[in-house]
């Protein structure tokens, strides 16, 4: 598996958004997740708790795979928070506000399948600041596929 | 494995049931199945729920399963994730969603059977399964 690995990076830092759409696997491609890395700073503005899920959805939109985070962000804190295969789920108990999650080992996405990583509740999408960063590897799907 | 892999997605969104086969790996392939994910919203029957993903060899014996650590109980809605390397988690997030672990890798041989379901079967024909899976083809050796 070493020869020729096909890595591509993903990085969305836009601001005031806590709702996105990480990448969608392009026709003829098959992508292998292999993490996704979460900068999140939630506004002052609200007390209501934030929580961050990673959901894979078919070309339908249906979610397909869902991988919550196992504690909450309030207001005005900033968390770091990252998906990955193998990882454990492991809330901030270093204290410095540091969350994993863990991926299917391996987790292979079909041609035309998105990620999406948001709060799932919603508080304020449009205000808090979530900066993502993720690598996948590219591989070709198979020729009955 | 990773170049050229073959997925195929399973995928069954009947309501009113509880008890679903997921797929039986087809004659001249094995199965290397990678997660399944459920959407559970139970009646208000009384009753603990407890779901688990098995598997039955080709002689439709049970060989293996992955029960949840946490009852599901009545009128309550759930996401339930199993895959390989997952914790056997319950629901320490509070949001209703549970992980279990499979084997690593877990491959399955042709005929071989595998479905996700209420252990105890408290209303099968009334709670609410939805059900996505994702497996990778793989060519059987000799």
């Amino acid at each position: 598996m070493i020869p020729f690995p096909e890595l591509k990076a993903f990085q969305d830092w836009a601001e005031n958004d806590s709702d996105k759409i990480l990448f969608t696997v392009p026709d003829g491609e098959v992508y292998e997740l292999l993490r996704v890395y979460c900068m999140y700073i939630a506004d002052a503005k609200s007390q209501n708790d934030r929580q961050l899920v990673l959901q894979i959805r078919d070309t339908a939109g249906v979610v397909v795979l869902s991988a919550i985070m196992g504690d909450v962000v309030s207001q005005g804190e900033t968390w770091y928070v990252t998906w990955a295969p193998g990882l454990p789920l492991i809330e901030d108990e270093t204290g410095l506000k540091k969350a994993l999650i863990p991926l299917p080992n391996p987790t292979l996405i079909p041609t035309g399948f998105s990620v999406r990583v948001f709060d799932i509740n919603a508080v304020l999408p449009a205000d808090d600041d979530m900066y993502l960063d993720a690598v996948v590897s590219r591989d070709q799907p198979g020729p009955d596929q | 494995m990773i170049p050229f892999p073959e997925l195929k997605a399973f995928q069954d969104l009947t309501l009113d049931d509880s008890s679903k086969p997921i797929f039986t790996v087809p004659a001249g392939e094995v199965y290397e199945l990678l997660w399944v994910h459920i959407q559970v919203t139970t009646t208000n029957k009384a009753g603990n729920r407890q779901f688990r993903v098995g598997v039955y060899d080709n002689n439709s014996i049970f060989v293996l399963q992955s029960l949840t650590g946490e009852y599901v109980t009545a009128s309550e809605a759930w996401e339930i994730t199993w895959a390989p390397s997952y914790p056997l988690q319950e629901d320490e997030t509070g949001v209703k969603l549970m992980l279990a672990p499979l084997p690593s890798p877990l491959l399955l041989p042709t005929g071989w059977q595998v479905v996700v379901e209420d252990y105890y079967g408290i209303d099968v024909a009334a709670d609410h399964m939805t059900m996505n899976a994702l497996v990778r083809r793989i060519c059987p050796g000799e």
